[in-house]
């Protein structure tokens, strides 16, 4: 799991253009919106075509992502518990 | 017929990788370097923090700069200062990039926050809510810089009341240069407001 949040931390980084962030600042429960990250509703767009082309998940509801998209951990369960 | 005389309260002038604020050499990387890059740099060199600002595309950048060093010169804008800007290209840096993505034969992608910006009118949306402006505004795509369409035209919009100052200018960022010149029309002191100085500074080498 540790793999694929270091991982999704890169992925975040790069897409997203968090330029004045390196992976060592995002912790696994960082809100990604609001007072943590600050993402706006293109960056949510973003995660979600992120999700797409990297992972091969696409989001059913678009309601699921408010939770899907919490924190870089709540992510990275997504992402697992879509692979089993 | 103009009733008041107009002056140029502050400008920026970006050529290349060289900027100047009201004439004075501000910031330069000499080798040239990829616009990209010095946009970067030129940003750091200002020391202000606006994570947004990497999320720009190279036309947004370009005017967020420029925009701030003028603020940082003449201080705070009003809420009715108008912006009026043209250029050549539109938004063309962000429209190849998209392009580039959704005709990708192996991986196409829309990329949002690539798509977002294929419209030059989104620099000024930026630039809005930067300087929480709430104003006229209008960008022209011209075959190449024009003052005696800017000059009437801003004044025009100062005489109807419908902004008490105006930002305007050049703005052509393409992938391998910059031309930029900006300036803040008002009636504060300054040089005058018409086309023949807007030429000068538009001309203008560094001191």
């Amino acid at each position: 799991m540790s793999e694929l949040t270091q991982e999704l931390k890169a992925k975040i980084i790069t897409q997203l253009n968090l330029e004045d962030l390196a992976i060592e600042d995002l912790a696994d429960d960082t809100p990604l919106f609001g007072d943590g990250l600050g993402l706006d509703s293109i960056d949510a767009l973003e995660l979600i075509v992120m999700l797409d082309k990297s992972y091969g998940i696409k989001l059913a509801d678009p309601k699921e992502g408010r939770k899907v998209f919490e924190t870089i951990q709540t992510m990275a369960d997504f992402i697992e518990a879509s692979r089993k | 017929m103009e009733k008041h005389q107009y002056h140029i309260q502050s400008y920026c002038r970006i050529r290349g990788c060289a900027i100047q604020i009201n004439g004075k050499p501000f910031f330069n990387l000499v080798p040239s370097v990829p616009i990209g890059d010095f946009l970067k740099s030129a940003y750091r060199h200002l020391n202000i923090d606006y994570p947004k600002f990497h999320k720009m595309d190279g036309l947004c950048k370009a005017i967020f700069i420029a925009v701030e060093l003028m603020a940082l010169e003449s201080g705070p804008y009003q809420r009715d200062t108008a912006l009026i800007f043209s250029n050549r290209s539109s938004s063309h840096l962000s429209d190849s990039r998209h392009a580039t993505g959704i005709f990708d034969t192996i991986n196409p992608v829309a990329s949002p926050s690539t798509f977002v910006y294929t419209l030059p009118n989104i620099a000024m949306g930026e630039i809005s809510i930067r300087h929480q402006l709430q104003s006229e505004n209008v960008f022209f795509i011209f075959d190449s810089y024009l003052p005696e369409f800017l000059v009437p035209f801003t004044a025009s919009m100062l005489e109807d009341g419908k902004a008490g100052s105006v930002l305007c200018g050049w703005t052509e960022i393409t992938a391998e240069t910059c031309d930029l010149l900006l300036y803040h029309v008002g009636i504060s002191t300054g040089p005058l407001h018409n086309v023949e100085q807007l030429k000068r500074l538009y001309n203008e080498e560094d001191e």
